[in-house]
């Protein structure tokens, strides 16, 4: 790990500190993709809106990343691509059952010293690096 | 207008930040988790940095009565750790260490069209719905 690597990091985290508290400061709001994503589909028009612009935004920013740094959007990881479909069924399925991830819970819940998103951190990092114990590292 | 378009900066700050911070890169997510192996701290220094920012903005924020734009806070208002915190967490977890992407980023790697992530995000959305029927059944007798 480089000091570059490590000053990109603090950097981006940095920024995405500020990304969720603009969003509590602005609109009140929590900055938790999968409640922003998981409402899109049960929310009334207006409570729908802003979560599409805040998702175009998102998209947006990932467009030019890929332009600009294709290298940031390579899965070079040790597992076959069908994986894809089951892995992207449960973290669905969990964020909403277990009301956030690593942003909801992981940054947001953790800025505000909540009890059940240190719960929650504790729980899907846990649970994560057994499943990782078990199928194997990145590599 | 300018209500929207701060929706729109804030979704490209939260994007850039996770591509800044290499959080889109599978093989640093899968690393955070790979303490029998070779366990990569990127996520952890990420986290830090971002859970101090969001601390003390959230600090000062939160002594107002209200947002710039809205009425009220909406802050979660259960408390208490039920079975279900732990369940859909450890549901995700498994997920999360199968394929090594999250929501915010696997979003972000939609827009610059990767293809592992228009296989994940629309797998996601599924079980978000999926999630939505089984809770409506669940809740209705």
């Amino acid at each position: 790990m480089t000091l570059s690597h490590v000053c990109w990091t603090l950097a981006g985290g940095a920024l995405f500190g500020l990304g969720v508290s603009a969003l509590m400061w602005l609109h009140g709001r929590i900055a938790g993709f999968s409640g922003i994503c998981g409402d899109l589909l049960s929310a009334g028009r207006g409570e729908r809106q802003w979560r599409l612009v805040l998702l175009a935004g998102v998209l947006v920013a990932g467009l030019a990343g890929g332009v600009l740094h294709p290298e940031a959007f390579v899965y070079d990881v040790d597992r076959p691509s069908w994986v894809l479909v089951p892995a992207g069924l449960l973290v669905g399925f969990g964020t909403r059952y277990g009301c956030g991830c690593t942003s909801g819970h992981g940054i947001a819940g953790l800025a505000r010293l909540s009890l059940r998103s240190f719960a929650a951190t504790l729980t899907f990092m846990g649970v994560g690096a057994i499943v990782v114990a078990v199928v194997g590292g990145a590599r | 207008m300018i209500r929207l378009a701060t929706f729109f900066v804030i979704g490209m700050t939260l994007g850039t930040a996770l591509i800044v911070g290499s959080l889109t890169d599978p093989k640093v997510i899968i690393g955070v988790l790979d303490f029998a192996g070779q366990w990569d701290p990127t996520v952890i220094l990420f986290f830090a940095a971002a859970v101090t920012v969001t601390h003390h903005a959230y600090r000062w924020i939160l002594r107002k009565t209200k947002p710039v734009f809205g009425e009220a806070f909406h802050l979660p208002p259960v408390k208490r750790l039920t079975t279900r915190l732990f369940l859909g967490s450890a549901a995700f977890g498994v997920g999360w260490g199968l394929a090594g992407l999250c929501p915010g980023p696997a979003l972000t790697t939609l827009g610059s069209g990767a293809f592992h992530a228009w296989v994940f995000v629309p797998s996601m959305m599924a079980g978000m719905w999926l999630f939505r029927l089984w809770d409506r059944r669940r809740s209705t007798p």
